[in-house]
């Protein structure tokens, strides 16, 4: 990964120095060595700070919205999933797509960081990553480590659909196999649940929704999340709330409400990145339930993971007349 | 579609949730309908998921 590395800061400080655009959102090295933190590069000086590591999870599509308002010309940098945001969020005409240089970065999968902190010294300082196929070797100044990416990487990674950016202005660094294995079923998780009997499936989410803290985390960070003002968080009254859909209350009944609304705001847009999942505090699997939707849409409407193509229509915007249909 | 297969991944019985398209001119099939859904969800009892008490 030392090529891509090197690479994408000569790339982004030639950017910078032609004045391409204003700010290069990357990633660069975070507190511990198992953590890469969004990185807003905007000087030659700050480009070399820029890096490519399996701990740049972070999807930084979303923080194109911070700017969408101006004019800033920006560059940001992609991995295969983000970058089906960029085409959801130009769909959803958030801002115009020659405003943005997609950096586009082949990726080998992404390190689970609990997985790697059991072995390594969370104090000691990553020097060099290798991507070598089917393992990661780590090198650190305490020593080498070496992660089999079929125990090592996040379960979104081995199920993962484009690990080549679907869309990008430069790409960097060589070409890496995808890190799924192959004939891997995408939805093997929500499959399990289908097949339980409903009074656990109820119980499997009674018990994730009621542990909800309504932080709003999940809708933070994610990209298809790009309303301006959000239905969860509408100026009403006290004495109003029991007229709305919802109240800000944390309540079983309510979360459960909210989790729901979300889902079906994001059915169609959402791009399967897995952050709402990553950023949860209380670790509720969100994947799960928004990939549900994902799944059916795929099943009944032949829909691909939305972003995909910059051309299509989202699920909810569409019909056909040969679609299927339950009414009677 | 989308809506009934995901209330019942989350745990709603399957047959509590319905949806009819009913021409306004089709009364007798509203009234058989509704008549219809009542008895099938009076065997499924109260609902328990989604409740606010207050």
């Amino acid at each position: 990964m030392k090529q891509a590395v090197e690479e994408l800061r000569r790339q982004a400080a030639g950017l910078l120095k032609e004045e391409r655009v204003k700010c290069v959102i990357g990633w660069t090295q975070g507190t511990d060595v198992a953590r890469a933190v969004p990185f807003f590069a905007t000087s030659v000086r700050q480009a070399a700070r820029l890096t490519w590591t399996p701990f740049c999870v972070n999807n930084l599509s979303k923080y194109l919205l911070n700017h969408r308002y101006d004019n800033t010309p920006l560059a940001v940098v992609v991995k295969g999933c983000d970058s089906r945001g960029i085409n959801r969020l130009v769909q959803d005409r958030q801002f115009v797509r020659e405003r943005v240089v997609v950096l586009g970065l082949p990726c080998g999968g992404m390190l689970d960081r609990e997985k790697v902190l059991r072995v390594v010294d969370p104090g000691a300082a990553l020097q060099e990553v290798e991507d070598r196929g089917s393992e990661y070797m780590l090198r650190t100044d305490k020593g080498e480590y070496g992660f089999e990416k079929r125990e090592a990487l996040l379960s979104k990674c081995l199920e993962c659909e484009h690990n080549i950016p679907v869309v990008s202005d430069l790409m960097i660094g060589p070409q890496v196999p995808s890190p799924a294995g192959s004939g891997i079923d995408r939805f093997a998780g929500v499959r399990e649940l289908e097949t339980r009997d409903p009074a656990v499936r109820s119980t499997f989410w009674d018990r994730h929704f009621a542990r909800c803290l309504r932080c709003y985390a999940c809708r933070n960070v994610c990209p298809a999340c790009n309303c301006k003002e959000c239905s969860f968080e509408q100026a009403v009254p006290g004495w109003q709330q029991g007229a709305c859909w919802l109240s800000k209350r944390n309540h079983p009944g309510q979360n459960y409400l909210f989790h729901l609304i979300r889902m079906f705001h994001v059915a169609g847009r959402c791009i399967d990145c897995g952050e709402c999942a990553r950023v949860c505090p209380v670790n509720i699997p969100l994947r799960e339930l928004y990939r549900k939707v994902m799944k059916d849409a795929e099943e009944l409407f032949a829909m691909k993971t939305p972003g995909t193509d910059p051309e299509e229509v989202p699920l909810l915007s569409t019909y056909r007349t040969d679609d299927p249909e339950e009414f009677s | 579609m989308l809506v009934s297969r995901l209330l019942e991944y989350v745990g709603l019985e399957p047959g509590r949730f319905e949806m009819r398209w009913i021409s306004a001119s089709e009364g007798g099939k509203v009234a058989e309908t509704v008549r219809e859904m009542t008895e099938r969800i009076r065997k499924l009892g109260p609902n328990r998921k989604m409740r606010d008490e207050r």
